[in-house]
Parts: C-alpha cells; structure tokens; sequence
C-alpha cells in the first residue's frame, strides 16, 4: 500500500517535472529583436550532393611593397666604424658585449659604436646610425 | 639608407622574419640565426653562441653582393579566389574544407560554417555597405579587408547577420596604422601573449542577447561567443597571423573568441561606458580595448560590509590603489631612455564592476569620473617621497618627449606633459597613471558585489590601445540594399 503511494505521489511528480520541463523548453520570448531575417540560413547540406563544395577564402588580398636590394658591402672590416643596435631586452646587450670583444679581438682597428633603441627603430635615429658608421649590426629581442 | 648592415635572428622566429622581410619588401636582407639564442639568455650561455658564429657575421657584412641582392625579383600580389572543392560526398568535401583551411592557416582551428556564396550573402543582409568596400590593411603582413571578407569570416565563426554591424565596427575600431590609430600590431604580435576585451554598450546589447551578468566568461551565448570569434578569424586571415610564425604570443586567455560581452546597461546604476566616452544614451557602441591575456583579476575588497557603510566598496577602491601603487617600482624606478621595457611604461586597466558594487560606489558619490579622478589623484607620489633615481627617470622622459626621442611609448602624450613638468618641483605629485582616462570601468558581471580586471600599458606602438565607435544600424529589412554592382 505504501509502495502504492509512494509510485503514484512519485508519477505525479514526473508528470509536473516534465509538464515543467516542456515549459522551460520553450523559446524565450525576446521583448526587443533585431529586424527579423525570414531567410533560412543557407548552411544545410543540399539534398543531391552536387559533386564540389565552392567557399568564399576568408583571407585579405596582399600588396607587396616594392623589394628594395640590399647596400653594397664594405670589402674588409680594418679600420671601420661598426656600430651595434640593440633594444636593451633581457639578454641582449651581454650578447652585444661578447661580440664587441671578438670584433676587437680579430680587427683592433675598428671602432664600435654602441646604440640602444626602440624594437622599431625611429628614422630621426636610424639616419643618425647612418652618418656614424660604415657598417652595422641589428638585433633586437623581444 | 646606404649602409650595410646583417640582422640578427634568434632561433624559433625564423618564420617571423620570412613573412616580415615580404611584408617590407626586403627578401634579401642578410640575416644570421642565432642557434640557441633565446629571450633572457644568460651571458654564460650567450657568450658561446656569439663565439659559434662571430665569422658569420662578418662574413654577412664583408662578401660581396649577389645578382640577385642587388636586383631582387619583385614580389606579385597575391589574391585570394574561391576555392572548389570536389567530393564524393557532403560529409567528405566538409573534412576536405576544414583541412585545407586549417593547413592554409585560414583557420582558428575549431569546427566552421563553409563560407559558400549564398552563406556569405546571407550575412551579408546584416549590413547595407558594399561588399567590395574596403576597411583597411591589417597587421602583421597587412592583408586587405573588405566588408565581404568580414562576413566570410563571420559565416565562417557560426555569427548571425544581425551581429555583422557590431562585428564590422570593431573591425573599424582597430583599423589604421598611424600613432593616432589603435595599436593592433603589439597585441597581434608580441610575444606577451596580450588579448583584446570586446564589449558592447548600449540597446543593442540586450536586443542581441548578449551575455553581461552572471558567469560572464562560461560558454553557451552565441552573441558572445561568435562575434568575438568572428573577429578573431578576420585578424587571423587579414593579418595573415599564426602561432609561431608571425604571432609571437607563448600563451594567451581565450584564444578563439577574446573576451567578448555586453555591458550590463539594465542594471547599472551609471550611465552607460559609451556615454562617458562622450556618446548618446541611444548610441550602440564597441569598444575594443588591449589587456594582458590572463583571466581578469579580481580586485574585490575582503572587508565585510556593515549597516549603513560601505566598507567592501571602500576596500576594494583600495585594493585597486594599492594595485596601481605596486607599479611605482618599474614605471618611476627602473625607466631608462631608448631602452624598450614594456614594464616601465605607466598601466592602463579596465574593470569589470558589478552593478552591487556599481550601486555601492555611487551611494559613496562616486561616478565613473570622479571615482577614476580619485583613484588618480590617490596614486600620485608626493615629489618629497621620490628618491633620486625616481626624479632623473621622470626628467629623462620628459626630456625624450620634448625632444621627440624613442618609441611613442617613451614619451608622455601632450594631455599629460604638464601634469608630469608641474609634478617635478616641491609640492608637486608625480602621477603613476597618465591620466584618470587610463581607468575604464564597466558595469558587467555576476550577482553580488565584484570587481574584476585586466591591466596593460597606456600606449605602445600609437597613443591608443583603447577605442570605441559607433555600431551602424541594421538595415531596416533582410534584403541587401546597397546600390553598388553586385557579383
């Protein structure tokens, strides 16, 4: 008798549970919409498979810049102003300083020409490094 | 310039140069790769490598120029047409476009809609531009994009025409590539890892269903989460970005959708962000704003709320005061000229206030400006307290803007430079934060009382890695209405 209950107290609550359930189930109401847009998106696979899926490329177009040469080399280090760039990132600069010593080590003549800037090196700079050296080396870490 | 010179490469961003030398039309430019060499080398580990190839480095400076170098083949353009794809059946061509997409690198590397003609023309219908309007070039490799690109990529993200406009909009929120633009090139590329937060503030936002309030980060909005992706894909393919290649980023928070959401406009006890941007109430707006790519840290003050005070609200406004506070170090103490360290340049941070706390701060008085204002005027330091170094950095700075020295991110923006040359005399507080424009608050979040952000730097590249527009309305009806020649 009390199994009794308990089933039919136990149905009636599975009957509200899903009565509930199919209310919950419903679309929300929106109170505001955008403009409806009656058209069924066109993502369903078509009924006769037409042998060749066409896709739009999600890619932007390029247009290179013109590609510049590089400037002709100087023919021998002896003597030459080497200037050295670098952006002052971790690990960078004590790098440079080995390399500055080897440079004098194999030509004792050059002079180098230390320069710290920016990763993107400003013109107002890049034309001063210029005017100071006959060759140079750039590295920048990030 | 006129003279030679060799580039230094560390091992691992090979890739990095190969597309930036195409981009700058500079193929031949000598370059050594650094075996081994990696960010923060140790010198006891550095000084080996340079030893290992010092004779290559002179040797990319001394020996003579190749035909080619000195005349190098000019680069074509390169166009993107649609692309066939024959199958024997539906569900075989569906795996074909995901794996040519996908080793094309046109993909974020999820499921995807295949962007067909009548799929892009349907999200298409979300706007009246035409389609072969072009918005910009995009970094890295400044790929072009045009309002038909962006709904391919939006078809392909699973977004509904009705997000087009908002998608578009950020599109434009971080196009151009002048210092007066925003700066997408350091959060695209750098190997920080940053992020973009996304939000929308205005009616939209609720007629888009977009989610603001609780579990604001959990998956499940559509709005959300496919236009956040849907831009994502569009940077991805316009600028021509990858992991490894071109996109240093060694990790980042929400990768595929940035963390995309409406600002809760229903609940807030301010006025909408948009409007104190200097926007009308009845705009719709985006704003797109750089933040480091870790969840947002939660600044919500610890002490318990009592009858009639605010104790938590007050606490959590020093919470964030004292978060400010904690960056004197590296901003005022460790700045030095032409030296780039992101660390030293002054924060900007964007909160996520709850519209509880919102209610509480203004039940303090605060509004959106006076509370950014006090928080401002809290974390200036007294000239008296700075030590000596801490004068020479600011001096130095405001030298190298006077002069116009160094990167952007050096110099102080004009607004600001008489703040900081009045602050470096007896009496004067030097300023932390540029200005109390560098605090975005915006009421989101769960229920109860929360606040919650990302910090990042003022400006890098350009003078803006915050910016907000105005979303185009949709057109009145699903039908394309613009008047160019369509295909």
């Amino acid at each position: 008798m009390k199994r009794k209950k308990f089933l039919s107290v136990g149905c009636l609550f599975l009957v509200v549970l899903l009565a509930s359930t199919s209310i919950s189930l419903a679309a929300p109401k929106k109170e505001i919409g955008p403009p409806p847009h009656a058209q069924t998106p066109p993502f369903a696979p078509p009924c006769k498979w037409k042998g060749t899926l066409e896709v739009l490329s999600p890619r932007g177009a390029l247009e290179p810049l013109p590609n510049s040469p590089i400037s002709p080399r100087v023919t021998d280090l002896t003597g030459k102003k080497i200037g050295l760039y670098d952006n002052g990132k971790q690990g960078l600069t004590a790098f440079f300083d080995v390399v500055q010593q080897l440079l004098l080590q194999r030509y004792p003549t050059v002079t180098i020409k230390r320069y710290y800037g920016a990763f993107l090196m400003p013109d107002q700079q890049a034309a001063q490094i210029a005017a100071e050296v006959d060759t140079f080396i750039l590295g920048v870490a990030d | 310039l006129g003279v030679p010179g060799v580039f230094l490469v560390a091992e691992g961003f090979e890739h990095d140069v190969e597309t930036a030398i195409w981009t700058y039309g500079m193929t031949v430019l000598r370059r050594v790769v650094l075996d081994g060499y990696y960010w923060g080398i140790p010198p006891e580990e550095s000084a080996p490598i340079a030893e290992a190839q010092i004779d290559e480095i002179i040797d990319a400076l001394i020996r003579p120029l190749t035909a080619e170098e000195a005349n190098p083949e000019q680069l074509e353009a390169v166009e993107y047409p649609p692309v066939k794809i024959p199958a024997k059946s539906y569900e075989e061509a569906i795996e074909e476009f995901h794996r040519i997409f996908n080793e094309n690198m046109w993909s974020d590397g999820l499921a995807m809609i295949p962007p067909t003609r009548e799929a892009v023309d349907w999200m298409l219908t979300g706007t009246s531009r035409c389609p072969d309007e072009v918005i910009d070039i995009f970094p890295p490799q400044f790929g072009k994009a045009t309002i038909e690109k962006i709904a391919v990529n939006a078809v392909m993200a699973g977004a509904k025409p009705e997000y087009l406009p908002v998608i578009i909009a950020a599109i434009e929120t971080v196009s151009g590539n002048t210092v007066d633009d925003f700066d997408l090139f350091h959060p695209m590329i750098s190997l920080g890892g940053f992020q973009l937060a996304i939000w929308v503030s205005g009616p939209l936002s609720k007629q888009l269903d977009m989610r603001s309030q609780d579990r604001i980060w959990t998956y499940g909005n559509r709005a959300n989460a496919t236009i956040g992706r849907a831009i994502r894909l569009c940077l991805i393919n316009f600028g021509h970005s990858w992991p490894g290649i071109n996109d240093m980023a060694r990790s980042r928070a929400y990768p595929y959708t940035f963390f995309t959401f409406g600002e809760d406009v229903a609940n807030s006890p301010w006025e909408p962000y948009h409007v104190v941007q200097g926007f009308s109430p009845e705009d719709n707006c985006v704003t797109v704003s750089t933040i480091s790519g870790v969840m947002p840290t939660d600044y919500t003050g610890t002490a318990y709320d009592q009858p009639g005070q605010h104790l938590k609200a007050d606490a959590t406004i020093k919470k964030i005061i004292d978060t400010v506070l904690a960056k004197r170090g590296t901003v005022l103490g460790t700045y030095n000229p032409l030296v780039a360290n992101p660390a030293c340049h002054p924060p900007k941070y964007v909160f996520l206030v709850s519209p509880e706390m919102a209610a509480d701060f203004k039940a303090m008085g605060y509004t959106q400006e006076t509370l950014r204002e006090y928080i401002f005027e809290q974390t200036r330091i007294p000239y008296e307290q700075l030590s000596e170094k801490e004068k020479q950095n600011v001096q130095a700075r405001i030298q190298q803007t006077l002069e116009g020295k160094g990167i952007l991110a050096d110099q102080i923006p004009s607004y600001a430079l008489p703040v900081f040359q009045a602050a470096l005399q007896s009496g004067g507080k030097v300023p932390i934060l540029y200005s109390p424009k560098s605090l975005h608050f915006v009421v989101a979040g769960g229920a109860g009382k929360s606040v919650a952000g990302w910090s990042y730097y003022d400006h890098i590249y350009s003078w803006w890695s915050n910016k907000t527009s105005r979303i185009a309305n949709m057109p009145a009806s699903h039908k394309h209405k613009c008047k160019c020649p369509r295909r």
